[in-house]
C-alpha cells in the first residue's frame, strides 16, 4: 500500500457588518492513494486489517457559511451552514459492502446557536441542528432530521461566591433521529447543573 | 531506503546540536536575553465572535472553555464540538461522549486529523479497533482554551489533512497570592446521568503555578447495556524559573467504563436474542452499523457474561519554555498510554451457547511517545515570525509490537507581514516515517504489501491573507498534507 498524501486549496472571507459578521469558506481536497479501511464490513475475519487498499483519488469539496447576529447586550445567534461532497475513484475492488467514511457524512447540515438574556444574567438558551440524510455504512440510508435544545441558565454573586444554576432540555420536539445507523436517539433528556466559583 | 543512512546521521547531528546550543545558552549569564515586549504591527485583524468564549479568525477558531456556554453540560471536547459550524460528532450515546463517537471536519475523521494536547499529537495507531482517538477521555476540567484549525493548511501540526483539534490545559498562576481559585460543579439528568467535578488552580511564592481537578460523569445510558463510568484525574504543576523560563509538568488520566450495546430487537433470527427483547429499552438490532471494529451489536447477557470495557489512559506532558534571542524556545517530551480489557463476543456468537464465544478481559495496549523541539516566534526584520522545529514519535502496540510507527519530522513556518493589509504565511514540513503495520490478506486481485516500509518526503503549505478594509478579511491557502497511513 502507499501512503496517503492531499493537494489541499481554500479561499475565504471575513466580513463584519455593523450587527452582522459572516465567515465564508470554500475548500478543494485532492487526496492521492486514500486509504480506505472496509474491514468492518468485510466477510473476512472482520478485524479490519484485512482489506485494505488505496484509491487512487477521493476528491472532497464544498462551502462554509457561518452568520452572527448581535443585537444590543440581549440577543445574539450563530448560524453555520455547511455543503460538502466528495467523488471517489474506481479502483476494481469496489463489493456490494463497499463503503467510504465521507459517505456516511450529511451533504447539507445547518448548526443554529442563540441566546437572550431575559434578565440580568439569565440567558435562555437554544441549539438547533438540521442534518442531511446520509448514506448508512452497512446499506440503506439515514432520513434528515432536526434537533432542538433548550436550557436556562444564571449566574449571581454574593460575598464575592459566584454561583452559577442551569436547567436544560435536549431534543425537546421529541425527535426521532439516529447519528449513527441503528443507534436510535433519546427524547426529552432534562437535567440541571449547579456550580460555585471562590 | 535509499537516503536512510544520511538522515539518520542528520537526526542525530540535530538533536545534539540542538541539546547542546540550550544547555550552553542556559548556562551563560546574558545569553538567554528575555525577549524583548515588541510585537510586530500587524494593523487591524477582522475578527468575528460569535458566542461567549469563542473567536474566529481566518486561520483558526478559539474556543475558550470556561465560557463557552450551550444548552445542557459542557464536559468533554465533544459536547463543545457539538455545537461549532462545520463539525460533525456523531454519537452513539448523547448522554456522555463515549468511545464509539466520530468527529469529522469537511469530510475527514479523527484517521485524517490531528488532536492535540498543547500541540502535541494524541492520536494512537488505531490498531485493534480502530480506536485512533477514544473522546470519552478527553474532559474539559484542565483546559483552558480549544484551537480549531480547518484543513491541512499548517506545517506546525503534524499528519493534519482534515485539520488539527488542540486542547492548550490550565497550567497555574504565578502569584504569590496564596488563594486558589476553587471551581465545583455537579449536575443531574434523565437516564439518571450524573456529573461531579472539582479543581483548585493557584500558585506559591511566584515560584510555582499548579492546577488540580477531578471529576466523575456516570449514565446508565439509553439503549441497553449502554451504561458508562468515567473518572478523571488532572494535575499540572508549572515552575517559573530565571530569565522567564518555565518547566511544565501535567498528567491527565482517565479510567472509563463502558458497556457495549446489547441486540435489543424481538426479531432477531436468533431465537434465544429475541426471547430477551426487553420493551423498556429502545430496539437495537444487529445491522446496527459500527464506526469501531470492536464494538459490533452485543448477546443480550448479563454478570460474567456482561459486554463491556474497561479503559484507562494517561496523557503525559513535560514542557521547557525559555525566551531567547528573537524568540522563544520549546522542548516538549510527552506519553500517551491506552489500557483496555475488553469483554465481548467475537462474530457468530449465539445464544444457544453464548460462553463459547465470549471473550473476557481481552487485554490491548497503545502508546505514543515523543519530543518536540521548537524555536518558535522568532522576530526578524520587523515583518518576519519564523517558527521552526522537529518531532520524534514512536506509536506502537507495547504488548505485540511497541513500535508500529517511527516517525522523525521537521518544519519551518515564516509569517511575513507586508505592510499592514497583507500576510503571507510560507511553511514546509518534512517527513520520515517507519512503518511496520498491517499486511492485505485478501487473496488474488487485492493489495498485499503493507507491512514493513518507510517514506519520506517534504510538504509544503502557503496561505495568503488580505485585510481589505477593517472590516473585510480575505485568504487563500493550497497546502500538500500527509497522512499517518493508519486504518
Amino acid at each position: 500500500m502507499d501512503p496517503e498524501s492531499a493537494w489541499e486549496y481554500e479561499l475565504g472571507i471575513i466580513q463584519d457588518f455593523k450587527y452582522l459578521t459572516v465567515r465564508a469558506a470554500g475548500w478543494y481536497y485532492d487526496i492521492d492513494d486514500f486509504i480506505n479501511d472496509n474491514g468492518i464490513t468485510s466477510p473476512g475475519p472482520g478485524f479490519g486489517s484485512n482489506c485494505l487498499y488505496n484509491i487512487d483519488h477521493v476528491r472532497l469539496y464544498g462551502g462554509e457559511l457561518e452568520a452572527t447576529i448581535k443585537l444590543g447586550d440581549r440577543f445574539r445567534a450563530t448560524a453555520a451552514y455547511v455543503y460538502q461532497r466528495h467523488s471517489v475513484d474506481d479502483t476494481g475492488y469496489e463489493h456490494g459492502w463497499t463503503y467510504y467514511l465521507p459517505d456516511l457524512l450529511a451533504r447539507n447540515k445547518v448548526k443554529l446557536l442563540a441566546r437572550y438574556m431575559v434578565w440580568e444574567d439569565g440567558w435562555f438558551q437554544l441549539s438547533s441542528r438540521y442534518v442531511d440524510a446520509r448514506r448508512a455504512q452497512k446499506g440503506g440510508g439515514l432520513d434528515p432530521y432536526i434537533t432542538v435544545d433548550v436550557g436556562f441558565d444564571q449566574k449571581f454573586k454574593f460575598d464575592q461566591i459566584e454561583y452559577m444554576a442551569s436547567i436544560f432540555c435536549n431534543n425537546v420536539t421529541g425527535a426521532d433521529y439516529e447519528e449513527i445507523a441503528g443507534y436510535e436517539m433519546p427524547k426529552y433528556v432534562c437535567g440541571f447543573q449547579v456550580g460555585v466559583k471562590f | 531506503m535509499k537516503s536512510k543512512g544520511k538522515w539518520k546521521q542528520f537526526w542525530k547531528v540535530f538533536l545534539v546540536t540542538g541539546l547542546a546550543f540550550i544547555m550552553v545558552t542556559i548556562s551563560i549569564p546574558g545569553l538567554a536575553k528575555e525577549k524583548e515586549p515588541e510585537p510586530i504591527d500587524i494593523g487591524t485583524i477582522t475578527v468575528m465572535a460569535p458566542q461567549p468564549g469563542v473567536e474566529i479568525t481566518t486561520e483558526k477558531t478559539i474556543i475558550n472553555v470556561d465560557e463557552f456556554e450551550r444548552p445542557g453540560e459542557v464536559n468533554t471536547l465533544t459536547d463543545v464540538l457539538t455545537e461549532i459550524g462545520g463539525i460533525d460528532v456523531q454519537r452513539a450515546n448523547p448522554l456522555m461522549a463515549s468511545p464509539g463517537d466520530e468527529v469529522s471536519i469537511r469530510g475527514l475523521n479523527e484517521g485524517r486529523m490531528v488532536i492535540e494536547i498543547d500541540g502535541r499529537r494524541i492520536n494512537q495507531t488505531g490498531h485493534y479497533g480502530r480506536y485512533i482517538v477514544d473522546w470519552s477521555t478527553l474532559n474539559l476540567d484542565d483546559i483552558e482554551s480549544i484551537e480549531i484549525i480547518r484543513g491541512g493548511h499548517s506545517v506546525l501540526h503534524p499528519f493534519a489533512i482534515g485539520g488539527v483539534i488542540n486542547m492548550i490545559t490550565k497550567k497555574g498562576k504565578k502569584t504569590d497570592d496564596p488563594k486558589p481559585d476553587v471551581s465545583l460543579k455537579g449536575g443531574y439528568g434523565r437516564y439518571n446521568t450524573y456529573n461531579v467535578s472539582g479543581s483548585v488552580d493557584g500558585g506559591v511564592g511566584d515560584v510555582v503555578g499548579y492546577h488540580f481537578s477531578a471529576s466523575r460523569g456516570d449514565t446508565d445510558g439509553y439503549l441497553r447495556n449502554d451504561f458508562q463510568r468515567v473518572d478523571n484525574l488532572n494535575g499540572h504543576l508549572s515552575f517559573f524559573l530565571p530569565r522567564d523560563a518555565t518547566f511544565t509538568v501535567g498528567a491527565k488520566y482517565s479510567d472509563v467504563l463502558y458497556g457495549f450495546p446489547v441486540i435489543n430487537d424481538p426479531n432477531d433470527p436468533d431465537p434465544g436474542v429475541a426471547a430477551r427483547y426487553d420493551d423498556d429499552y429502545p430496539k437495537f438490532k444487529k445491522s446496527a452499523d459500527q464506526l469501531r471494529h470492536i464494538n459490533w451489536p452485543q448477546l443480550p447477557t448479563t454478570g460474567s457474561l456482561r459486554p463491556e470495557w474497561k479503559k484507562h489512559t494517561s496523557y503525559l506532558d513535560a514542557i521547557f519554555q525559555m525566551p531567547l534571542g528573537p524568540g522563544i524556545v520549546k522542548i516538549h517530551g510527552f506519553w500517551t498510554e491506552g489500557r483496555r480489557w475488553t469483554s465481548s463476543y467475537g462474530k457468530g456468537a449465539s445464544m444457544e451457547d453464548p460462553e463459547k464465544k465470549f471473550t473476557k478481559d481481552d487485554f490491548v495496549d497503545d502508546r505514543t511517545k515523543g519530543i518536540i523541539c521548537e524555536y518558535r516566534d522568532i522576530d526578524l526584520f520587523d515583518s518576519h515570525s519564523v517558527t521552526a522545529g522537529a518531532e520524534y514519535q514512536e506509536l506502537g502496540w507495547p504488548d505485540e509490537n511497541p513500535i508500529i510507527y517511527k516517525v522523525k519530522s521537521a518544519y519551518v513556518q515564516d509569517v511575513i507581514h507586508l505592510g499592514d493589509r497583507w500576510t503571507l504565511t510560507p511553511g514546509v514540513r518534512y517527513y520520515y516515517v517507519d512503518m511496520d503495520t498491517y499486511y492485505s490478506q485478501f487473496g488474488d486481485g487485492w493489495p498485499t504489501e503493507g507491512k514493513e516500509g518507510n517514506d519520506d518526503g517534504f510538504y509544503p503549505s502557503l496561505k495568503v491573507d488580505f485585510q481589505a478594509t477593517p472590516e473585510t478579511a480575505l485568504y487563500a491557502a493550497v497546502s500538500r498534507s500527509y497522512r499517518l497511513p493508519c486504518p
